[in-house]
Parts: structure tokens; C-alpha cells; sequence
């Protein structure tokens, strides 16, 4: 019941994004020649309706259970992936990598320390080895802090 | 003979070691995530669809096909051998294969199951090669109008295979296709949501959206409960089928080869819906209806025929039309657009070798399969303990680099970070992903099909409905429609789905 109206407002909140933004910022048009303002504008509001509507029949059906949230894998994981987009430029490569699949090691309860030490550095040279030296893709191994 | 030169120019271009090589690479790449349960063909494709940049166009789609048939055999590995289809398309196979293997017979559904899809895919690549051509050219005779509402047919009948309310996979979709027209706009250059953001200038990232979405989203489902499963590694003796054991398959797998080609072809429809169709098609069909579920072979045979068929015809709107039946299809466009190729109808004609050198690799491609698989499934359930604390920082590594590789832009990272945690939060409110990266995928030509249309039939509305293709399609759209909120059919779909879980 709970996930039904929190999903439902949801895309009410999306759709209603998108169809705010389009009517206020970008040209509607006409059917003929439609603006770049028509189309986000009818899935806007169609999303928005389909929102409210599953909201409303939220409130009728049964309650479902939600499940465990692995609330320390997605603080891992999303931290991981932000720091390695910070640190591509500024570090390089290299560094975010390690740091990228610490974090993600980390994400999990079962992983031991030495598992985890094995890993980092087993995954970061089988990428290097596979991204920089099989295909030669040019990566900024070493970023601009250090020159 | 066209077809016979056709043919030749494919098995020419698929058996260079080149491409050899990537069908092999392909295929065990496909196998093995098909025996891991936790990633699937969808997620891998996008992964490694950044590497196929280095690759000449050929190689790397025969590669990424490989990666997708691949998964249907290896799914089925462990479906029937510990009773957990690592595929969506071999959860009806672990029915009764599980059963089977119980029975000691494990050896005779793998060999079944192999034999079934080789066959089945044999006759998908016959079929493929015959009437691709002549596809294309009725794709010439589609307009603006009818492109446009093929797509609306494709995007409804993705509802049909979504679990879960058909409202919320609706809404999925529609998220997916604004999500699409976040950038430049087409026709005038105006910046549609991009906040500013130069990156976002040329849209979101399909890699990024579809790893975040269908990687990291099921990588963060997966970690609510890190508890191991246990595999119960049985010896698989006896690899052999018996006389009566091929005599009983043969039907089930004419009839899975036949409704696999049909069902694979329709948008939104491919391997999935194939195998579960091909289930309930042999269950009606058997003199022993109630022996389903409980060891029959029939039950194994049939859907892995069917599941086989139905992924490589899936390739044939891709190939021909342009136009993706299915989210992996979807990915086979975005290699396709990175290597400079426009999908279309131009594409048989304009590049020869591709398409048939693509054509001919799948059947090779099975055959690799088919060699490979028996022998090795030792290995392949063996693989299976490896723990997923192993996995998931690969997947995570591999995701963040290739789609770096695409662009070098930090923004995109942050986009993979972005939609998986969004992924997540819709699959926990009961919410199938699968409906929004197709809305993603096709959301610039449902758009660029409907304004051209307005444009030539001057703002006229009913051209969809006077067009005969496009009304057509249209009806057809509105009749699965009104078929899925029949209440009859809704609870067939909930029953068949309920099996999953």
C-alpha cells in the first residue's frame, strides 16, 4: 500500500517536472509543428496523471512488505562511484580506480580484509590490462595533482 | 541464388579468426554470465559496450550477440542443475529440469536442452536469412507515421513481459522516454533540461543509464541479503539421452524452434516471452499434462528451444527496421551508432558484411555452444561459488571505466551513481526496469517519427489511422491493450509470473 502511493507520487513529482519545465522554458507549438515544448509536455502530464492514479488506488490495495535496505552497500557504493568521478581528472585513473573498488569492497558485510586487499589489486591490473594495454585506450593513468 | 551468395558472403566473413575469435570470446563471455545469477546479458552488453569502440563493426557485434544468445545456454545450466536460472528466459526450464536433475537425470535435460537449442537456432538463422531481405524492403514502405506507431506497439507489448501492475510499467515506460529527450533538440537546438550542463548537451548516456539502471540497481538488490545459496554440486553422469528421451523432445522442440522464430521477431517480445509461451503451449499439448512440473522433459525441451529461437530472431526488427525489440537490441543500436553505422533498412544493402557476417556468426556462434557447453559444466557450477563480494566490485570497476572510456566525462559517472540509486528506489516501489530503458532507447525516434509525420501530414492527427500499416499496428496495439487489463488474461499473467518467485 505504502510502496503503491510512494511510487505513484513519485512519478506524479517526475512527470509533473517535466511538464512544469516545458511549458515555462521551451516552445510549445502547435500539431503541425511541434515545438520542442510539445511532446515532454503531453508525457509530463500523462506521467503525472499516471501518478496521482496510482496513488489513489494505492490507498485500496494490500499491504506489501519492503524488504531489508542495504543502506551500507549504497552508502559505499554510491561514494565510491562519485569519488571516482571527482578524481578521474584530479587523481587520475589510477588512484580513482583503487579507491573505486575499496569503497565497493567495502559494500559488502562478508568481505574479509585480506580478501578485499587481494581484490583491489588483483581488479585494478586485470582493468589496466585489459583497458590501457589490450585495447590501448588512452586513459589519464595519473591526473593533474600530480603534473 | 541472392540467398545462396548472401550466404557465403556471411560464412566468409564469419570464419575469418578475427571474428572467430570474438564469436568465442562472445559466447563464453555470454555463458558465464548466464550461469552467475546477479548480471545478466543486459548489463553486460552496456559494460562492454565501450570496449567495442576499438573493434571494426563486424567483430564487435558479433561479440555482443554472442554475449546475449551465450546467456540463454548458461542460464539454463544452472536452472536445471541447482534450480536457479541465472537467465529470466530459463526460469520455466528449472520447472521441470530441477525435477529432472533430482531424478538423477540431470545429464539428459543439459544434453536436451543443448540439442534443442542448437536446433532451434539452426532453424532461427535459416529463417533470418530468408526473409531478411525481403523485410527490408517492406520496411521501405514505411513512413514517419508507421515507424511511429510500431514503436507505440513495441512499447506496449514490453508491458505484456513486465511483472508487476501494468500501470507502473506504463509509467516506467514514459519515464524512459522523458528521461530520453533530456539535450539538444532535434530540430530547433534548444536545450531541453540539461540545467545548464554542457555534458548533457548530446543527451544521457545509454551506457551509463542502462548500467546504472540494470547493474548497480540489481548489484544493490542483490546486497540486502549476502547469505550464500548452496550449491549442491551433483555428478553428472549418463550425458546421453535415451531413444524415447529424443523421441519425446522432438515435438517440443519443432514447436519451441517454430514459436521461438515467431515470438522473438514481435517487439517486446524475444527470448522471454518465447520460452514461457512454449511452457504452457507443450503443458496444453501433452498427452500427461499433470507430469509438468515434476521431471518432464518435454517441459525442458520445448522452452529452451523456443528461448534460443526467439533471441536471435529478436536481431531481425534491429537489422532490418531499425528498430529495437528488446533493451540488449536496444544496446546492439547504441554499438551500432558508435561504429558510425545508421540502423535501418540501409543497412543489408550498404553493409553486406555486417549483416550477414552477423547472421552467419549466431549460427556459428551455437554450434561453439553447443561443443562447449556439455563438457564444461563441471566448471560452470563450480563457478558458481565463487562468492559475490568477487563480482560485484568488477562489475562496479568495469562499469565506471568503460563509461569513462565513452566520454571522459565525470558528469556520466555521476549519472551511472544517479540512476542506480533511482533503478533501485523503483524496484523496491515494484517497478520493472526493462520497460524504461526500452522508453530510453526509443524515445528520440518515437519523438523525431511523430513530429515528421505531424509535418507531411500537416498537422492532421488521423494519418495514423488512414496510413493502412500504421492503423494496423495501432489495432494491434489497442487489442493487447485491452487483452492485458481483461481480467481473464491478467490473472494468466499472474500466474505464470508467480512461478518466478
Amino acid at each position: 500500500m505504502v510502496k503503491d502511493i510512494a511510487v505513484g507520487a513519485l512519478f506524479a513529482i517526475v512527470g509533473g517536472f517535466f511538464l512544469v519545465n516545458s511549458l515555462l522554458s521551451l516552445e510549445f507549438g502547435t500539431a503541425f509543428r511541434m515545438g520542442p515544448g510539445y511532446f515532454p509536455a503531453v508525457l509530463g502530464g500523462a506521467l503525472c496523471l499516471l501518478g496521482v492514479t496510482l496513488s489513489a488506488l494505492g490507498f485500496r490495495s494490500a499491504p506489501s512488505p519492503f524488504g531489508p535496505v542495504p543502506w551500507r552497500g549504497l552508502a559505499f557504493i554510491l561514494t565510491g562511484l562519485v569519488a571516482f568521478g571527482i578524481g578521474s581528472r584530479w587523481l587520475g585513473i589510477l588512484p580513482s580506480l583503487v579507491i573505486l573498488v575499496a569503497l565497493s569492497a567495502a559494500a559488502s558485510r562478508r568481505i574479509t580484509l585480506p580478501f578485499a586487499l587481494l581484490l583491489i589489486v588483483g581488479l585494478v591490473s586485470f582493468c589496466l590490462l585489459v583497458f590501457v594495454y589490450a585495447l590501448g585506450l588512452h586513459l589519464p593513468l595519473l591526473g593533474t595533482l600530480f603534473g | 541464388m541472392d540467398f545462396i551468395d548472401n550466404l557465403a558472403l556471411g560464412l566468409a566473413t564469419a570464419l575469418t579468426p578475427g571474428n572467430l575469435l570474438y564469436c568465442f570470446i562472445g559466447t563464453v563471455v555470454g555463458t558465464l554470465i548466464g550461469v552467475l545469477p546477479g548480471i545478466g546479458p543486459t548489463a553486460t552488453i552496456a559494460m562492454l559496450l565501450p570496449l567495442t569502440f576499438s573493434l571494426d563493426p563486424t567483430a564487435a557485434l558479433i561479440m555482443l550477440a554472442g554475449i546475449y544468445y551465450g546467456a540463454q545456454y548458461g542460464g539454463s545450466t544452472t536452472a536445471i542443475l541447482i534450480n536457479l536460472p541465472g537467465e529470466a528466459s530459463a526460469v520455466v526450464t528449472a520447472l521441470d529440469g530441477y525435477q529432472m536433475a533430482r531424478q538423477g537425470r540431470a545429464g539428459t535435460a543439459l544434453a536436451i536442452a543443448a540439442i534443442g537449442s542448437f536446433a532451434a537456432g539452426t532453424f532461427a538463422t535459416f529463417v533470418i536469412a530468408l526473409f531478411a531481405v525481403p523485410l527490408t524492403k517492406v520496411a521501405l514502405l514505411f513512413a514517419p507515421a508507421d515507424y511511429f506507431s510500431l514503436m507505440v506497439l513495441g512499447l506496449i507489448a514490453s508491458i505484456v513481459l513486465a511483472h508487476g501492475s501494468f500501470l507502473k510499467a506504463l509509467a516506467m515506460i514514459i519515464t524512459g522516454l522523458l528521461l530520453s529527450l533530456v539535450g539538444s533538440d532535434l530540430y530547433t537546438g534548444a536545450q531541453r533540461f540539461t540545467f545548464g550542463q554542457r555534458e548533457f548537451a548530446d543527451g544521457l548516456s545509454v551506457v551509463a543509464v542502462a548500467v546504472g539502471i540494470f547493474g548497480i540497481a540489481e548489484i544493490l538488490r542483490n546486497l540486502e541479503d549476502e547469505s550464500t545459496r548452496s550449491v549442491i554440486t551433483r555428478k553428472v553422469a549418463g550425458l546421453f539421452p535415451t531413444r524415447n528421451d529424443l523421441r519425446d523432445s522432438s515435438g517440443p522442440i519443432a514447436r519451441g524452434a517454430l514459436l521461438g522464430t515467431v515470438l522473438g521477431v514481435l517487439p517486446g517480445g524475444g527470448s522471454v516471452l518465447s520460452s514461457f509461451a512454449s511452457y504452457a503451449l507443450e503443458k496444453r499439448l501433452a498427452k500427461e499434462p499433470s507430469r509438468f512440473g515434476k521431471g518432464a522433459i518435454q517441459g525442458v525441451a520445448g522452452p529452451e528451444s523456443a528461448n534460443n529461437a526467439g533471441a536471435q530472431t529478436s536481431f531481425i526488427p534491429m537489422l532490418t527496421l531499425g528498430i529495437p525489440a528488446t533493451p540488449v537490441m536496444a544496446l546492439m543500436i547504441g554499438a551500432m551508432i558508435i561504429q558510425g553505422i545508421v540502423p535501418g533498412p540501409s543497412v543489408a544493402a550498404q553493409n553486406p558484411e555486417l549483416f550477414w557476417g552477423l547472421i552467419a556468426s549466431m549460427w556459428i556462434g551455437n554450434l561453439m555452444l553447443l561443443l562447449l557447453n556439455l563438457p564444461l559444466v563441471g566448471i560452470w557450477v563450480r563457478l558458481l561459488s565463487i562468492p559475490y563480494y568477487a563480482l560485484f566490485p568488477a562489475i562496479i570497476a568495469f562499469s565506471a571505466i568503460g563509461v569513462y572510456t565513452i566520454s571522459g566525462s565525470q558528469m556520466d559517472i555521476f549519472l551511472i551513481a544517479a540512476c542506480g540509486t533511482f533503478g533501485y528506489v523503483l524496484i523496491k516501489l515494484g517497478c520493472e526496469p526493462a520497460p524504461l530503458l526500452l522508453g530510453f532507447v526509443l524515445g528520440p525516434m518515437l519523438e523525431d517519427n511523430l513530429r515528421r509525420a505531424m509535418l507531411i501530414s500537416r498537422g492532421d492527427p488521423t494519418v495514423f489511422l488512414t496510413r493502412p500499416i500504421s492503423a494496423v499496428l495501432l489495432l494491434m496495439a489497442i487489442a493487447l491493450l485491452i487483452a492485458i487489463t481483461l481480467p481473464a488474461i491478467a490473472r494468466k499473467r499472474k500466474q505464470v509470473f508467480v512461478e518466478e518467485n
